[in-house]
């Protein structure tokens, strides 16, 4: 570097915010230019000057103030535990269905279907008269309902009750590891 | 016993155990009134600063990355609320008022002893609380919580260029206005 650094350059310098090879260009100029190197013991100076102000004693405690003015924060969050709490029932539901599973659908699903079974009357009768009230709407679009409501409800019958209970341990899974990670715990502690 | 760290006591405060903000306040009081006492040079002022960024951060908590230290942090809140502060006041000249600045045991009595001593480091303090505020705040991050100019940037919400010609202009001045008592 022949020319002479300019003052923000050495402020960079000094801030250690030049690149290697900024950098290395100073310091050569600098050997060779005793203004450049006056005037870079000067801004020094002003760095020492600057972060030589002393520390002062603070005269009272500031605990008692702030602590009038804080108000106990409404723990918004589900407890740690209770995340915690979540994961360990999710594995537990998981566990449950992988070693008696099968034998849960045979004894259990029976019921479960007939209760679906049940809901289903009692959703087609609220679906029929929907779709009527719609048809005699005038203008109103034409929907197949009949076929809806089958379509929806053979999602309801296969292996419901397996289904059902995946998806609920999933559910858990992933709201107790949420609230888990929100809550800033994780595995070094 | 081993004191609770401070990661321990933000978690707890979060929690609701408003006990715990109490102890964090207790350990970083002192170094955030450093932080508002440089940028204001008023003791009284400086204390309600300090208080009020106590308060600010116990309602900020949740943005706090607990995986960093504390420290840190609490002082570039305490920056940006005395630099807020300075904002809000009344617009004044901040050319530097030797009437004004000076104590009545200033070095204009011993001239060769500026810079030196107790008095030299009053008018630093002086010459650095005579500046407008986004100068003393790039001042007061650079060179007493030793960020970097990106880490000036993010904290001020500034572009890097701006941090760069405050910082330059802040220390320009502050050598004009050091010269000017010597």
């Amino acid at each position: 570097m022949s020319e002479h650094p300019n003052n923000e350059t050495f402020q960079g310098y000094l801030d250690e915010e030049l690149t290697q090879l900024e950098r290395q260009q100073v310091e050569a100029h600098l050997r060779i230019c005793s203004t450049c190197e006056a005037e870079l013991a000067q801004l020094r100076s002003l760095f020492h000057s600057i972060e030589s102000i002393p520390s002062e004693n603070l005269a009272s405690d500031l605990v008692p103030g702030v602590m009038a003015a804080v108000k106990p924060r409404a723990s918004w969050l589900p407890s740690m535990a209770v995340g915690e709490l979540l994961v360990a029932a999710a594995f537990t539901l998981v566990l449950v269905l992988w070693l008696g599973g099968g034998e849960l659908q045979a004894r259990l699903g029976g019921a479960v279907e007939r209760l679906i079974a049940q809901f289903e009357v009692a959703a087609a009768g609220l679906w029929t008269s929907v779709g009527e009230f719609l048809s005699q709407v005038p203008d109103s679009p034409q929907l197949d309902f009949v076929q809806f409501g089958e379509l929806m409800g053979s999602f309801l019958n296969s292996n419901s009750l397996l289904w059902a209970a995946g998806a609920i341990a999933f559910a858990l899974l992933l709201l107790g590891n949420g609230l888990v990670l929100r809550t800033g715990k994780d595995s070094n502690v | 016993m081993v004191d609770p760290t401070d990661r321990d006591l933000v978690l707890r405060t979060r929690r609701g155990e408003v006990e715990a903000f109490g102890e964090v306040v207790a350990r970083y009081q002192q170094s955030v009134f450093n932080v508002c006492f440089r940028m204001l040079g008023e003791r009284m002022e400086a204390e309600d600063l300090a208080q009020e960024t106590f308060i600010r951060a116990y309602t900020r908590l949740e943005t706090f990355d607990v995986e960093r230290p504390f420290g840190p942090w609490i002082r570039r809140v305490a920056t940006n609320v005395c630099l807020n502060h300075i904002q809000m006041q009344k617009p004044e000249s901040y050319e530097f008022d030797e009437e004004r600045d000076r104590s009545p045991t200033a070095a204009r009595e011993e001239p060769e002893a500026s810079l030196q001593g107790v008095q030299a480091t009053e008018e630093v303090h002086r010459a650095i609380v005579a500046l407008p505020g986004n100068y003393r705040a790039v001042i007061e991050l650079r060179h007493y919580q030793e960020m970097s100019y990106s880490e000036i940037a993010e904290a001020l919400e500034l572009p890097l260029s701006d941090v760069k010609s405050h910082l330059y202009r802040a220390r320009k001045k502050l050598a004009e206005l050091l010269s000017t008592n010597e």
